[in-house]
């Protein structure tokens, strides 16, 4: 997975022509951005969307946001800021002394004008590279360009926890990264003023797209690993339990216990983790078992396993199903070629990753790209692996019941569904854009616009957990709109995928409508943006007792008369749900 | 070893084709900034910078005129 910018543009003809969900951009830019607007393009459709581009003038980004007021930059789903060391390492506006106000200071402020400008766009501003040279030796650290940029890059990533519009790229960790001496290319500098080399190119904007699509919950959510000499050196059924090497003992175990390490990162990130092998259970049991101490990675790390016989295509396409999640959410990684190809042809979307000639190269793909990238951790996140492991045991009692409605009777479940958000506002905002399945009509809200949902008298906004006798599911869905004219809208609804089939959107559905009929309101219109990635909630309102009023292109309309819920409430043919409700 | 003109021809009119968006271009031998319009300089900083990883060819300042042209992208990579 190592790209050039010859075989991008290249192949780039013929993936432009997939339809993906368009995501409008705005360049606002102080080097010439091309061509990475087609290399950006090709790296987010891997991630399924697409950019619709505004590059504006070079070296114009302040004409573009404050003068013109005609544009105004909320319409677009992303505004990228970019700028590199380059063109301040020619610049009279920078200071190469201890002055308090240099070009960049300026640069930084106007940064914070555009955010303040346009809350409800997603910024992304990238930190700067240090400088190709350095007059002044080690000294340029503490009075030299290289002091600034490191000054600026502080202040910028301070100023992204004080403003939630503000993302941020950190293009100096990418530049040291590949390596300023291959980073900067000066005679396309000198004759386009584009200073990046082709490596950069491509870093750069395989960067950008992982920030893009991790700001709009597109990131992959699962990663799905083999065993032998990919967690660890080896192959376990052949060389015996003793005979793997992982840890810190050998070079080799040493190798993978990075590796172990590195995915323990990814999955406390909130990334779900699950192992396929083809592998005795018992010997693969007693491998984790024994090696315990000298793994990062254990058992129960995972939330679902598959070690048996079978072709990995089939344990990985049951593992997505078992966990309701898309194919083009996950990166499955294996030592073997052939088992990438097969899961890469029979599970459509699924990325594979193997390596060549170290098993690094597993970690640095994965890194390079992104696939993982995250804006903020929350506690949601920390607990997920738990929440899949806490399904594995409903799964079990599924099994033992008679019925699946005996079932959701003994799971004594219970929810609170809560009209004012406190700590949840990231939580919510997440659900708004991480989930696919359960997501009516793909409205995202960020940070400030949750709030606004919350404060505005017209609005309304609500979410709501799920624990029952297994486990605490955590806050899970997240409804909200409007109320004008006698009408209570809902702009959208998602619920996360690991509380289908609970009946929680029967009894989120009766507190919106117990809402609505509080607010003396008549009546609730709902609508569906169908496509692919919802198949799940394709008939959802017609099950919630909605009516189709109109449909224009894939948007469906419904209307809900609350007069009409309010009579057959007491009937027994409306669904029944075994959530009891607190508030 | 030279590169054939055919192949070299095939990877202008991709690059073309990827930075001008316009699939319909079909650049011939005699073509360049004169004949088509989508030979700006855009095209050409992008021809530029990715033709190290397909031919192996460092661009230098003084090559950049023969940018302008198939003839003269020949030349850079076989000369």
């Amino acid at each position: 997975m190592t790209f050039s910018l010859s075989q991008i543009l290249t192949d780039y003809n013929a993936v432009k022509k997939n339809k993906a969900p368009i995501k409008k951009v705005k360049i606002l830019s102080e080097v010439t951005f091309q061509p990475n607007d087609i290399l950006v393009d090709y790296f987010t459709r891997k991630y399924g969307f697409t950019l619709d581009y505004e590059i504006g003038l070079y070296d114009q980004m302040n004409y573009e946001s404050f003068n013109d007021e005609k544009k105004k930059l909320d319409t677009y789903d992303f505004v990228y800021i970019h700028s590199s060391i380059l063109k301040w390492f020619i610049s009279d506006e920078i200071n190469f002394d201890d002055k308090n106000t240099t070009g960049l200071d300026t640069y930084l402020e106007n940064i914070k004008k555009i955010c303040k400008k346009n809350p409800k766009s997603n910024i992304i501003a990238n930190t700067l590279e240090y400088p190709p040279f350095r007059a002044r030796g080690s000294l340029s650290s503490r009075s030299g360009l290289v002091f600034h940029v490191r000054k600026f890059n502080d202040a910028l990533i301070k100023l992204s926890y004080e403003l939630s519009n503000l993302m941020i790229q950190d293009i100096n960790y990418i530049s040291n990264q590949t390596g300023l001496n291959n980073w900067f290319d000066f005679n396309s500098w000198a004759a386009f003023k584009q200073p990046f080399s082709e490596k950069a190119l491509v870093a750069l904007s395989q960067s950008l797209a992982s920030v893009m699509a991790s700001v709009i919950g597109k990131s992959k959510k699962i990663l799905i690993s083999d065993l032998d000499d990919t967690l660890w050196s080896g192959i376990v059924g052949d060389d015996g339990v003793d005979g793997i090497l992982i840890g810190p003992d050998t070079a080799k175990g040493e190798l993978f216990f990075i590796i172990q390490k590195y995915l323990l990162f990814i999955i406390k990130s909130g990334v779900i983790f699950s192992i396929v092998s083809k592998n005795d259970p018992n010997t693969v049991n007693e491998a984790f078992k024994k090696k315990r101490d000298d793994m990062p990675i254990n058992l129960e790390l995972s939330s679902s396993s598959k070690v048996n016989w079978v072709q990995k295509s089939k344990n990985v396409r049951e593992i997505l199903i078992e966990l309701n999640l898309l194919p083009d959410s996950a990166i499955f990684i294996d030592d073997s070629d052939l088992e990438c190809l097969d899961v890469e042809t029979n599970t459509k979307g699924c990325i594979a990753i193997s390596y060549q000639n170290s098993p690094i190269e597993l970690i640095k793909k994965i890194d390079s790209m992104g696939f993982f990238e995250v804006q903020s951790v929350n506690s949601s996140d920390q607990s997920r692996t738990q929440y899949y492991k806490d399904n594995n045991l409903r799964e079990k009692l599924i099994e033992q019941s008679n019925s699946y409605e005996k079932f959701l009777e003994s799971l004594k479940m219970k929810t609170s569904v809560k009209w004012k958000l406190g700590k949840n506002i990231d939580r919510a905002s997440q659900l708004t854009k991480k989930t696919n399945q359960f997501n009516l009509t793909q409205v995202s809200l960020g940070h400030d616009d949750v709030k606004s949902y919350e404060i505005d008298k017209n609005k309304w906004i609500v979410i709501a957990d799920l624990v029952d006798k297994i486990g605490n599911n955590g806050i899970v869905t997240v409804a909200f709109g409007s109320c004008k004219d006698g009408t209570l809208i809902i702009e959208n609804w998602t619920m996360s995928c690991r509380v289908f089939n609970r009946g929680l959107d029967f009894a989120i559905l009766y507190e919106i409508l117990n809402f609505a009929k509080n607010e003396g309101l008549l009546k609730i219109c709902s609508s569906i943006n169908k496509v692919s990635k919802n198949k799940y909630v394709h008939h959802l309102h017609e099950l919630l007792g909605f009516k189709l009023i109109n449909k224009n292109d894939n948007k469906y309309n419904y209307v809900y008369n609350l007069n009409d819920a309010l009579k057959e409430k007491n009937n027994e043919s409306q669904p029944r749900h075994y959530i009891k409700i607190c508030k | 070893m030279k590169v054939s003109q055919d192949i070299i021809l095939k990877f202008v009119n991709e690059v073309l084709i990827a930075s001008s968006g316009n699939d319909d271009l079909s650049v011939k031998c005699d073509d360049s900034s004169e004949t088509i319009v989508e030979w700006d300089s855009l095209f050409i900083m992008t021809m530029a910078s990715s033709l190290s990883s397909k031919f192996n060819v460092k661009v230098t300042l003084d090559d950049l005129e023969r940018l302008s042209s198939v003839e003269g992208i020949v030349s850079i990579i076989n000369d």
